[in-house]
């Protein structure tokens, strides 16, 4: 059931056996797997069921390291959280991803693999992806989503990188999971219910409740046997670091660890390439139908093996190709946006007649004819990377308070040396492959003395609160329990131990129903 | 199309004294071989402005503009000597240039024209490309 928490009597006793906050993909996640079991469960949600920009306000706070987005519009403090616009890019995290790579500094997670896959399978069917070709293991086989897609394949460099399927489905889970939750009899939602601080006893090893406030000034703790934060990956840092009370530097942060490791993947626009013959079909490696309710997309990661000689963090190439806008049909946003980055250059235009001269262009007319397509103009390369574990990369508190009296975040966001190096690298090996192949010309759009600058983020807020398997290099343990603290367990991508292959939210899910599960189990001891 | 007429004027061009490798740059004028060969490179982008604007690009960047036996020197070198390849039909010779433009890239032998990653003999021979022009203009 829901209920408004500001309607809620601050007399009362609120008293559960699992308290978990916040009701984002990972909080409604975990919910769901507890609803119909002898649990009697409750989750605080700080928002409402609708955007609010008083309540949104709680979210601002300040960067102070590389840019990054705003924190008040990219993540959503309402029911749903975040995916009620998040893209719906899915994949699971890549399996060399939780080992140790001695050339990636805090590298590896203490769990492998065959610890989540199973999760994944209920993750799939939670987020309503598609089952063809999925395997829990390996992810969805490109070959299988490829030949769906009805393209030919494009070698870009069968030793050095392979291909990889996202299926993308931006499901909208408070929407499909709302009335579920209205009819449970053993999960209640409390909208309006923002945790300000997790209390502690004495010896600051369990917790004894929570202190709940309203935005209007009404106050209320609740308690529970078990509490899971899942209140995002920013959030659950800051609740973390607020909760001093009993210990200055935060519940669970004796190593001074909370916070820290934060991370997303990065987004680079590395450049554009001018294809030697534009009738080439690359349309395998375009966003397409993949089901009945997702679509799909193929792109080209890194292998171990290209990672381990050259040193590199893990990452994929995208291409993208771009039909001429001049025959293909475009909407005027379109056509403004073409405009505003067109990604050629001056000299675009004359490196595609060289290759024309060269014998390997077709026209645009003979294209058509063909190839019964229209020609591609460019195809934009993008790399997506997986930034490597760097504990100075950090969010704290500053000294701003919000209305509830909790101080803002402060997001110090920083790269190291290796993912300077990895886009360094790929920038030659995409320029090498794309000649050698035969695809075209790359122009590179990196400034290769400032790559940092080319970096965009992702709006993935990683390992702020990061699984380890010994106290001082992490927060959580395996079973997401916080270090030190008997009943306090953190779900989410703050508990990834790195940024991992792969969008992070289907990773969150799995991560939820596998702390469902685990929490049954204590429960039912 | 497999003419060499761009070519062969090339070559008239510089057996009239007027081969502008010699005529910039006041020096040594190469040999037979590798002139024909210059006028051979030049005629495999026919008519091809594109090719004469990246190659002004590509001199433009440089700090002293190479005198032109310097870039045919620089194109050949390790490829063997002129006259071993000044006899290439037309399609071989795009062939070799092409082995020759992929094997830059497999050995990271590029230049940056605007951001465009371009193998440094393709760009030398446009650099050809413009010299020649700029002596016929
Ligand atoms: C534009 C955009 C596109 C994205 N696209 C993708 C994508 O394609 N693929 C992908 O995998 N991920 C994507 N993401 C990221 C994805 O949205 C997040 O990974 C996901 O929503 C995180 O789930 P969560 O439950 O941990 O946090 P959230 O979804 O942020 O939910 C946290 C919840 O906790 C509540 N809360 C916070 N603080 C408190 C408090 N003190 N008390 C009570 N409740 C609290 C919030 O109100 C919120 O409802 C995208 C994000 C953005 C912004």
């Amino acid at each position: 059931m829901f209920r408004d928490l500001r309607e809620a009597s601050e007399t009362d006793v609120y008293t559960f056996d699992i308290c978990i906050v916040g009701a984002g993909a990972a909080g409604i996640a975990l919910a769901m797997e507890l609803i119909g079991t002898p649990h009697k469960v409750v989750v605080l949600e700080a928002g409402g069921f609708d955007f609010d920009p008083d309540v949104q306000d709680i979210y601002r706070g300040v960067s102070v390291g590389l840019p990054y987005a705003d924190l008040d519009t990219s993540r959503l403090r309402f029911f749903g959280g975040t995916t009620n616009h998040w893209a719906g890019y899915c994949s699971p995290i890549w399996a060399a991803s939780f080992d140790k790579q001695p050339w990636v500094p805090y590298s590896g997670w203490p769990i492998g693999q065959t610890d989540i896959s199973p999760y994944y399978d209920r993750a799939r069917d939670l987020l309503k992806l598609e089952a063809r070709g999925w395997d829990a293991a390996g992810g969805w086989d490109p070959e299988v989503v490829a030949d769906s897609f009805g393209h030919p394949p494009f070698e870009l460099d069968e030793n050095a990188s392979e291909p990889r399927a996202y299926v993308i489905n931006p499901v909208r889970i408070a929407e499909v999971f709302r009335e579920d939750i209205a009819q449970s009899e053993n999960l209640t939602v409390f909208l309006n219910a923002n945790l300000v601080e997790i209390l502690v006893n004495e010896g600051a090893n369990t917790v004894t409740g929570l202190d709940i406030r309203t935005l209007e000034g009404k106050k209320y703790v609740f308690t529970a046997k078990r509490y899971v934060l899942a209140a995002g990956g920013i959030e659950n840092a800051r609740l973390m670091l607020s909760s001093d009370s009993v210990i200055a530097q935060g519940v669970g942060n004796q190593s001074d660890n909370v916070g820290r490791y934060f991370s997303d993947h990065l987004d680079i626009s590395a450049g554009s390439i001018v294809p030697a013959d534009r009738g080439i079909d690359l349309q395998r490696y375009t966003r397409l139908p993949y089901g009945r309710e997702s679509e799909a997309v193929i792109v080209n990661d890194l292998t171990l093996e290209t990672q381990r000689q050259h040193e590199l963090t893990s990452g994929h190439v995208r291409l993208r190709p771009i039909k001429d806008e001049s025959t293909g049909a475009r909407t005027l946003r379109q056509a403004r946006r073409a405009v505003k980055r067109d990604g050629l250059g001056a000299l675009g235009e004359h490196v595609g007649k060289v290759l024309s001269a060269a014998g390997d262009i077709s026209e645009d007319a003979a294209a058509y004819l063909w190839y019964g397509q229209t020609p591609l103009k460019r195809i934009d390369v993008q790399f997506n990377l997986d930034a490597a574990p760097n504990p100075d990369s950090r969010v704290y508190l500053g000294d701003e308070t919000d209305r509830l009296g909790m101080r803002r975040v402060v997001l110090d966001w920083q790269l190291s040396e290796i993912d300077t190096r990895t886009i360094t690298w790929m920038n030659d090996w995409i320029a090498s492959r794309v000649a050698v192949t035969g695809l075209g010309r790359f122009r590179l759009e990196v400034d290769p003395d400032a790559v940092l600058e080319s970096v965009v983020w992702h709006y993935h807020n990683i390992s702020t609160t990061r699984m380890a398997d010994d106290p001082k290099a992490g927060v959580v343990d395996a079973n997401c329990k916080v270090f030190g603290l008997s009943n306090l367990f953190v779900t989410g991508s703050s508990v990834f131990s790195t940024c991992g292959g792969g969008a992070p939210t289907f990773t969150i899910v799995a991560f939820a129903i596998r702390l469902a599960d685990h929490l049954k189990k204590e429960a039912g001891k | 199309m497999t003419s060499y007429a761009i070519g062969r004027r090339a070559v008239l061009f510089v057996l009239a004294g007027g081969f502008p490798f010699a005529a910039l740059s006041g020096q040594q004028a190469p040999s037979m071989a590798e002139a024909e060969l210059a006028g051979k490179l030049v005629s495999l982008f026919d008519g091809n402005e594109s090719a004469a604007v990246l190659g002004h690009y590509y001199l433009n960047g440089l700090e002293a503009r190479p005198e032109p036996e310097r870039l045919v020197g620089q194109i050949l070198a390790h490829r063997g000597p002129a006259n071993q390849i000044v006899d290439l039909e037309r399609g071989a010779l795009f062939n070799r240039l092409q082995s020759w433009i992929h094997q830059d890239f497999l050995s990271a032998q590029t230049v940056s024209l605007d951001g465009w990653v371009l193998s440094v003999t393709e760009a030398r021979v446009f650099a050809l490309i413009a010299v020649y022009r700029d002596k016929l203009a």
